[in-house]
């Protein structure tokens, strides 16, 4: 059963990277809403679509079936090779999750737990000057109705969205140092774009779902092309609202460029200057998708909602 | 790009990795075998397989579930369910239903089910039961006294295993 469930998990996380693959071709250019929402379902049907069959919940798509995955985990359980390559494969995958995705949030958790937090009212200006555009624009935040700002005492430059019901904006003084007032309002309204795009609480059970995939390497894939596709998402949306788009390019270059290799130790050195390399190349991509994207921040829900429908029952014929 | 033309480009390419995937699927794994498959679990045994012999009693030092899971969906049903200790390398009782040709890990024992019982290996019983107008049969190399409660206690139509 396990075996079975893991295989069927693997064909699901592999035929929704096939999809998501051709449908970006397809729909070039891609609104970055709809992208993150793409990579969305097609991190989360996986298991919701498993969880529903063993249920009984969905209708029986023996005769449908695209992919058959108990033929296939018949056929990969019968060679020993190949399950102990994809044994070694996917307990390497769930190490990089430990790793890569569930070390940092702990830590970055920790960071913004235990920073004195303050008022500001500079920031409480550009935060209400920010959160008006939204408004003017007809968004709303969910959560409670007024929303705060608290300056974290720490050199860290870092803006976070914090909380699951009532969201609270928390900037770092490393970072309100580096940034002009523009520059602010720029980084409020990318911070206010995630809570717009469903904010923490959507993003944690995306999380727990990922979570319960830690083995699949097709849903690092995805989960990782997620994280970038809703910063660009934030940018985007972010950059429609404020029409600025150049002042929160100039600010997220301004953010990463201030930062310098630290460590004890030529490793550590080395691994710094890697680590900050890499970085500066994801934010130069990041800003280049702010400038160049398509304009357009979402798509119509009828489209994202069809394209996840669709993806659904591709999904469901994988049995 | 317009809604209605994002939609149908997305139709389009969906349906078109569907028959990719479906094409890959039946060049690589073929059609379905209609033979004897392996289960994982008593759970994965599909309805149409039949007649499934769950005995309500085994004997103490073999496992549940069984080790081996073997069923047939077509043309012919039929299911037959290894039973192994901890120690025993192959399983020293099966319970099954269905006509031959047997499983190939069965074929040895192909005699204790056949009518005159003639080749039925040294050391194996071999013994049967009509129960839901099926014939189950009990094949071991235990004591007669095991291989009669075993047989006692079959219940065909229930999938809940043995009693504790």
């Amino acid at each position: 059963m396990a075996p079975e469930l893991l295989i069927t998990n693997l064909l699901h996380g592999l035929v929704g990277l096939a999809w998501l693959a051709g449908l970006r071709r397809a729909l070039a250019p891609m609104p970055a809403g709809l992208w993150a929402r793409l990579l969305t379902a097609a991190l989360v049907l996986p298991p919701v679509v498993v969880g529903l069959h063993l249920l009984g919940l969905l209708p029986d798509s023996e005769a449908f079936a695209v992919l058959r995955a108990d033929l296939w985990t018949e056929h990969i359980l019968a060679s020993d090779a190949v399950v102990a390559v994809g044994a070694v494969l996917l307990v390497g995958t769930a190490l990089l999750f430990v790793i890569q995705e569930l070390r940092p949030v702990l830590a970055r958790v920790e960071v913004q737990r235990h920073a004195v937090r303050v008022r500001d009212p500079e920031l409480e200006a550009a935060l209400d000057t920010a959160i008006a555009k939204f408004e003017a624009a007809g968004h709303r935040f969910p959560g409670r109705r007024k929303l705060y700002v608290r300056l974290l005492e720490t050199d860290v430059p870092t803006a976070a969205v914090e909380g699951f019901v009532e969201p609270v904006v928390l900037v770092s003084r490393g970072l309100r140092r580096r940034m002009d007032s523009f520059e602010l309002e720029a980084v409020f309204a990318h911070e206010l774009a995630h809570l717009v795009q469903g904010g923490n609480r959507r993003f944690f059970w995306v999380w727990v779902l990922r979570a319960l995939q830690a083995p699949s390497p097709f849903a690092l894939v995805t989960f990782r092309l997620l994280v970038e596709a809703r910063e660009a998402a934030a940018d985007a949306l972010a950059a429609e609202i404020t029409k600025k788009p150049a002042v929160l390019a100039a600010a997220l270059l301004k953010l990463r460029s201030g930062d310098s290799a630290h460590g004890d130790g030529t490793l550590a050195r080395a691994r710094a200057r890697v680590l900050r390399q890499a970085e500066l190349a994801a934010t130069r991509l990041r800003v280049r998708t702010l400038l160049d994207g398509p304009g357009r921040a979402q798509a119509a829900p009828l489209v994202t909602l069809s394209a996840g429908a669709l993806l659904a029952v591709l999904l469901w014929s994988v049995v | 790009m317009t809604a209605p033309r994002r939609l149908a480009l997305t139709l389009v390419w969906t349906a078109v990795l569907a028959a990719g995937l479906y094409g890959a699927d039946r060049f690589l794994l073929g059609d379905r075998p209609t033979g004897w498959q392996r289960a994982l679990a008593m759970e994965a045994i599909p309805p149409e397989a039949g007649v499934i012999p769950t005995p309500r009693i085994v004997p103490e030092h073999l496992g549940w579930p069984p080790r081996v899971i073997l069923y047939r969906v077509g043309p012919e049903t039929g299911c037959w369910l290894g039973l192994a200790g901890a120690t025993d390398d192959e399983p020293p009782l099966w319970i099954g239903v269905g006509a031959p040709p047997l499983p190939e890990s069965l074929e040895p024992l192909a005699g204790c089910v056949s009518p005159l019982r003639v080749d039925c290996p040294a050391g194996w019983r071999s013994l049967s039961v009509g129960s839901g107008g099926a014939t189950i049969h009990v094949l071991g190399a235990l004591p007669p006294a095991e291989m009669r409660r075993v047989i006692k206690g079959l219940e065909p139509h229930d999938r809940d295993g043995p009693e504790p």
